[in-house]
């Protein structure tokens, strides 16, 4: 502390240990105002040691211990995790709650456009529905004797009747390029588009695989049901039902295919509708 | 990182006010203990020696602390902000409390006086007389001349810390701690021709 303050710090005392005829023109002018002349002056002098004395030496006790504990539980539940999201200034709880809305929002909208989606193939599936399961059920006996690994193109279905989606005419367009019959490579991926109607009654699946040269190649098949009377989804047991088999040989498919998970997933669509089962099993890999 | 018990001792109140800021509970617990007994003290004089209101004062100023560690900034010195704010919760009270504030300003309670170990019997009583006159001058003042007078003589602040306080002029601070001098002076002058007279008539 400069000489200054430490002047200014200790100003009362500067004046009262000087005797009232030694006070600066300034004291004597600032001390006019409370003491007019000696004795006053030496009364209030006394008084200030009196006071600064008493100040110093009195003591009382402070609050009780209650008021310690219930701070620091307040302080410790406050800066615990919950208590910093209750806590946060309104400012960061608008920004929160505004990004929050408008996350949801985005979903929603997404989930909307997913569904919708989901019902122009269900739609379009509907509409072939009866043209397609006449179709496949001529085929049906050539089917059941192919063997499972082998995928045929179904020569007396019109491919057009069958395309659900303008990509496919693309596809289909491509597959006229190359070898419709030509057979998948082991491990060689493939994706299946599932159709079946309402009742799941009928089911049938589009292949869509691509060859050596990356070629799409589109190959219809007949619906196959797990029996007569089935109101299940019957899929070929080489279609698996999840990714993590992708690439599993056709021995580990066939395991895959009897686990519990895939029995799981099969029963997921029991009973479920169309778009339900479309979603949930729609496009599905196949490996060989 | 945490300090361990003898660091928070050492830090300024500023340092620890920094880490209260980032949750430190440990911190708040320092700054607790300096200076939950000076806020006491101060809400208990300027509050009619109310012990409970001044324990609910105490309570209310780190309460705000907790909910708020950011109210403070670490840049100014605490002390003085502290201070600040406990004085503007004693105004608002008095404007509450206009009745009882009129009612009270001249009542006086028994507090516990400094400890006279190693004085004569009658040297005690005469201390404790005096202190007891002192302790009833302090509690005539108004709450501006009190503010001042206690943080002066009791946290020892410097004028310029007061006039920050209490956000008066430096000048005023001055005026204010020789007027209160000078109105204990003329209390405790009458008490003591008072004193006199009743010596004189029960002689």
């Amino acid at each position: 502390m400069n000489d200054e303050n430490r002047h200014i710090d200790n100003f009362e005392e500067e004046i009262f240990k000087k005797e009232f005829e030694n006070l600066t023109p300034e004291e004597k002018e600032f001390v006019s105002d409370f003491a007019s002349n000696e004795n006053e002056f030496n009364a209030l002098k006394d008084t200030y040691f009196d006071v600064s004395d008493f100040m110093k030496k009195e003591d009382i006790p402070g609050p009780s211990e209650n008021v310690k504990d219930d701070l620091m539980k307040s302080f410790r539940a406050k800066n615990s995790l919950g208590g910093k999201i209750l806590g946060m200034n309104a400012v960061v709880v608008k920004y929160a709650a505004a990004a929050v809305l408008a996350v949801g929002l985005i979903s929603t909208i997404f989930i909307i456009s997913l569904n919708k989606e989901q019902e122009v193939i269900t739609d379009n599936t509907t509409i072939e529905k009866k043209e397609v399961a006449q179709e496949l059920k001529q085929n049906k006996a050539v089917t059941k004797d192919k063997s499972a690994e082998t995928l045929e193109q179904p020569n007396e279905i019109a491919e057009a009747e069958l395309d659900v989606k303008p990509e496919s005419d693309e596809r289909e367009e491509m597959s006229k390029e190359v070898a419709l019959n030509e057979e998948a490579q082991p491990g060689e991926k493939i994706d299946i588009l599932l159709m079946a109607d309402s009742n799941v009654e009928n089911a049938g699946y589009v292949i869509n695989r691509s060859d050596k040269n990356n070629n799409d190649i589109v190959v219809y098949n007949n619906p196959t049901r797990s029996n007569e009377n089935s109101t299940k989804v019957a899929v070929d047991e080489s279609i698996i039902s999840s990714k993590r088999v992708a690439n599993a040989s056709k021995s580990e498919i066939q395991e895959s295919y009897k686990s519990d998970k895939y029995y799981q997933k099969k029963s997921k669509t029991k009973g479920q509708t169309l778009a339900d089962v479309s979603y949930l099993m729609g496009y599905m890999q196949v490996a060989y | 990182l945490r300090l361990t018990g003898k660091k928070y001792k050492d830090l300024s109140d500023e340092d620890l006010m920094r880490h209260v800021g980032k949750r430190d509970d440990k911190a708040f617990e320092e700054i607790y203990n300096r200076y939950n007994k000076r806020l006491f003290y101060y809400f208990f004089k300027m509050l009619w020696k109310d012990r409970e209101k001044a324990e609910d004062f105490v309570h209310d100023i780190f309460t705000k602390i907790v909910n708020n560690p950011d109210i403070f900034d670490p840049n100014r010195p605490f002390k003085t902000w502290v201070f600040s704010v406990a004085n503007n919760m004693c105004k608002n009270e008095y404007k509450k409390n206009e009745v009882r504030k009129t009612q009270n300003e001249f009542e006086f309670k028994e507090e516990i006086m400094p400890s006279e170990n190693g004085l004569s019997g009658a040297k005690q009583h005469d201390n404790q007389v005096f202190n007891q006159s002192l302790n009833r001058e302090i509690s005539k003042l108004d709450e501006k001349h009190k503010s001042t007078f206690l943080l002066r003589y009791k946290e020892e602040l410097s004028i310029k810390e007061i006039s920050e306080s209490l956000g008066i002029s430096e000048g005023t601070v001055k005026s204010r701690l020789f007027n209160t001098i000078k109105k204990i002076s003329v209390g405790l002058k009458n008490f003591d021709s008072d004193q006199q007279n009743v010596q004189i008539t029960v002689s």
